[in-house]
């Protein structure tokens, strides 16, 4: 969106330009621009962002930046919302973790980036998470999705115990579960009864779209 | 002269070290395991903040100071040792997989106990690979029994010495038996290591409780430990080579003194696989450029410490047994042997060491054969000088071929490869049916599974291993595994 001063907020958050972009929000604010439409903005660099990403132009550590950079923008827009009663409309609430006894966490860590840099917000509780932890943050936090890493074959089991943990918490219906990693497949995800499996971030972003009942 | 290859100048190899030195001061590593985080905080030098541990200067030093500068392994079969120490260059088949390469399955099948037991027969005839591996990890038994169950198969169906790793500390117990039973005893194991285990700190500086507790349970035994860090820069240590060393130097040399505090003198060996992130993929990379020459600094840098070393490059990231997995193996078990890597794993294996290749394992034991050749010095001596070779035949047109100095050293002097290695005549390849080298490596491998000779073993020490093997298996479940006897 390129406004009276001719200022292209797409472009500055796709380049990173972290201080002209939030000087940019600090001026909107001042003049009455109405906070939901500033976020929109926002939120439209950080997709064609990821539309880059995607595309092989953009790359991970930039993506990550982007997402921190739309963090710190949405933190001065924050009061100016709540202000106004309105609601950031984000995709969805996704809780991630790599279960219990698996230490392998730079792919949940990877998917959490991704989901955040596409609008997500994402929670993600590291490695070595036992399933109560799992119950506890999704009873706790309601999130639409959770995503389970699992790299090893002695630990894939633990995905499953997690579904059945929440399904005797008696949360399973409210919450989508998508599993991933090293040694997860579909088969695996349809035997232990998850709802999608994701073979990489990008594939875990479209699925979990897809969980959320977004189709782009 | 050795040829030898050298990315690192001695004071920038200080540099590293010093630096290591310096993050154990300040930030040490976590602990995960309260029992040898006790252990470890009654030596002098250490700091204890929480599961957090710093170690001084001094105490690394100490720790140094009591590492054996070698580990020698055996085969079941044979009296003399393989040696990790000094120049030697040793290869090991790669390892811990969950899916093996078949071009009939679209690329890729989940891996069984068949799998393993075929790979470890072709590897028993892999003449350059000096150590087997528990390959494959089979999806046909409970899953807790996986990693046991492959030392046990493995360590049946060949005789080289195995390496592999614990996934837990449990299985460790297991292996611990498995191997015992099939040396003969618990002291025989340890004065003849039959095998070799593996722990992996994980980046950044992080001793889980399992690798806390399996690297104390191997030093109380004073059996060799093979440290393997894989910081992948850019994602678990800092995006530059010399940052992810220094990181990688410090893993190893917390994970060391844990391993003497436990008992001084246990043997252990500086190894590990910094790599990359693709910045673009995510994916971890093990085959990048970035890879190979921080592995050659591994060598750099555990001579320094006069430790052995490792690493796990050689592994080859393509997904199938094309000319970029030929160029990534080829180039990382090249270089490695020139740095003089004591233990260089990952041959056989594709896609980030997630799929193994038994085909590709029969091309990388030539590469590996072609490496050891690479790396011996030319010999100037009189006789290879061959002056009066060359005055006597250089002006007669009798050539060289009937030279009785040519019969006598042409065995030697050349590596001889196997036809999987084509350098035959066209007319040759032709009436073969104009296979590429995978082709010829399919059909080999077809012939070794059909022409195998079950070997022979103790009776006795095996009925002990089946013991201990099928009461692990009963435990989780199964009362009759898939595979337990030679055939
Ligand atoms: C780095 C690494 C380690 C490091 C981890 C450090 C860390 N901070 O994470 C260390 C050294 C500690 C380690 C330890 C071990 N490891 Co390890 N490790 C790896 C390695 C080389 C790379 C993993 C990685 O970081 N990949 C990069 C990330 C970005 O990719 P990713 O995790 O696959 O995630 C992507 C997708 O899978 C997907 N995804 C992942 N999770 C999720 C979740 C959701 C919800 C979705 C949608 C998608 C998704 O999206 C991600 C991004 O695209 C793999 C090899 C491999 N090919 O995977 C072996 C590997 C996974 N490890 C293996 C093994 C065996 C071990 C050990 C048991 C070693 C041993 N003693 O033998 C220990 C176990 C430790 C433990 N208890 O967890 C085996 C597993 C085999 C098996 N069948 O179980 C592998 C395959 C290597 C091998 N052949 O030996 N390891």
């Amino acid at each position: 969106m390129t406004n009276g001063s001719g200022f292209d907020v797409v472009e500055a958050v796709c380049e990173l330009r972290e201080d002209e972009v939030l000087d940019w929000v600090e001026g909107q604010l001042a003049a009455d621009v109405p906070p939901l439409e500033i976020a929109e903005a926002l939120s439209g660099g950080l997709e064609v962002l990821g539309q880059r990403f995607a595309e092989g132009i953009v790359f991970i550590p930039e993506l990550v930046l982007g997402g921190e950079l739309f963090g710190r923008a949405m933190e001065l827009l924050g009061p100016a919302i709540e202000a106004s009663g309105g609601e950031m409309k984000r995709l969805g609430t996704v809780l991630m973790g790599t279960v219990k006894g698996d230490l392998h966490d730079l792919g949940q860590n990877l998917v959490s980036v991704t989901l955040t840099a596409a609008g997500f917000k994402v929670v993600s509780l590291g490695c070595d998470v036992p399933p109560e932890r799992f119950v506890e943050e999704t009873a706790r936090l309601k999130p639409d999705v959770l995503g389970l890493s699992a790299l090893l074959t002695t630990t894939m089991q633990a995905q499953g115990d997690v579904i059945e943990a929440l399904q005797a918490a008696g949360l399973r219906n409210g919450t989508r579960v998508i599993v991933g990693g090293a040694v997860a497949n579909q088969r695996w995800a349809d035997e232990i009864g998850a709802d999608a499996y994701g073979a990489d971030a990008i594939d875990g972003l479209n699925k979990i779209k897809a969980l959320v009942g977004i189709n782009d | 002269m050795q040829p030898r290859l050298s990315f690192l100048s001695e004071p920038e190899i200080d540099r590293i070290v010093d630096g290591a030195f310096h993050v154990l001061a300040e930030i040490g590593v976590h602990i995960g395991s309260p029992r040898v985080l006790d252990i470890v905080a009654s030596q002098d030098g250490v700091h204890l903040d929480g599961d957090r541990v710093t170690m001084n200067r001094d105490l690394v030093e100490r720790s140094l100071k009591s590492c054996p500068a070698e580990v020698r392994l055996y085969r079941q079969d044979r009296e003399e040792a393989i040696v990790l120490a000094g120049d030697r260059v040793n290869f090991v088949a790669g390892s811990t997989v969950p899916y093996v390469h078949d071009p009939a399955a679209d690329g890729l099948r989940e891996a069984t106990a068949r799998d393993l037991v075929n790979h470890t027969k072709v590897i028993n005839r892999c003449d350059h690979i000096d150590l087997q591996s528990g390959s494959f990890v089979p999806s046909d038994v409970p899953k807790p029994i996986v990693s046991a169950y492959r030392y046990y198969l493995a360590m049946l169906y060949s005789p080289k010495p195995m390496f592999s790793g614990a996934f837990g500390t449990d299985d460790m117990e297991v292996i611990w038996g498995v191997m015992s039973a099939l040396a003969g005893g618990e002291k025989e194991l340890v004065a003849r290591p039959l095998a070799l285990l593996c722990v992996n700190p994980s980046s950044p500086l992080g001793l889980t409780e399992v690798v806390a507790e399996n690297t104390a349970f191997l030093a109380d035994k004073g059996f060799p430990t093979l440290m393997i860090p894989i910081p992948l820069a850019g994602g678990s240590s800092p995006v530059t080579l010399a940052g992810t060393l220094v990181q990688h130097t410090a893993e190893n040399l917390a994970t060391l003194v844990v391993s003497q505090s436990v008992r001084a003198g246990s043997p252990v060996i500086f190894g590990g696989g910094p790599s990359i992130m693709d910045m673009r993929k995510g994916t971890a990379c093990q085959a990048a450029t970035e890879a190979v020459i921080m592995g050659a600094g591994i060598g750099q840098i555990a001579k320094r410490l006069n430790l052995p070393s490792s690493t796990n490059t050689g592994r080859a990231d393509s997904k199938c047994v094309d000319y970029q997995a030929g160029e990534e193996s080829g180039a990382a078990l090249t270089t490695m042997a020139l740095a003089r890597i004591n233990l260089i794993r990952g041959s056989g294996t594709l896609e980030y060491a997630n799929v193994i290749s038994t085909a590709k394992m029969l091309i990388d034991n030539e590469i590996c054969g072609m490496a050891k050749r690479l790396i011996e010095p030319i010999d100037t001596g009189d006789e290879a000088l061959a002056l009066d070779v060359i005055v006597e035949r250089g002006a007669s047109t009798a050539g060289y071929l009937s030279s009785p100095h040519t019969l006598k050293r042409f065995r030697d002097e050349f590596f001889v490869p196997s036809d999987l290695i084509d350098r035959g005549p066209r007319r040759e390849f032709e009436e073969a049916g104009s296979k590429d080298a995978f082709a010829r490596a399919q059909d080999r491998v077809g012939e070794i599974l059909a022409d195998y000779t079950p070997r022979e073993i103790d009776a006795d020490r095996k009925a002990e291993a089946d013991r201990i093997i099928a009461a692990y298996a009963a435990k989780h479940g199964m009362d009759r595994l898939p595979i337990t006897e030679i055939q």
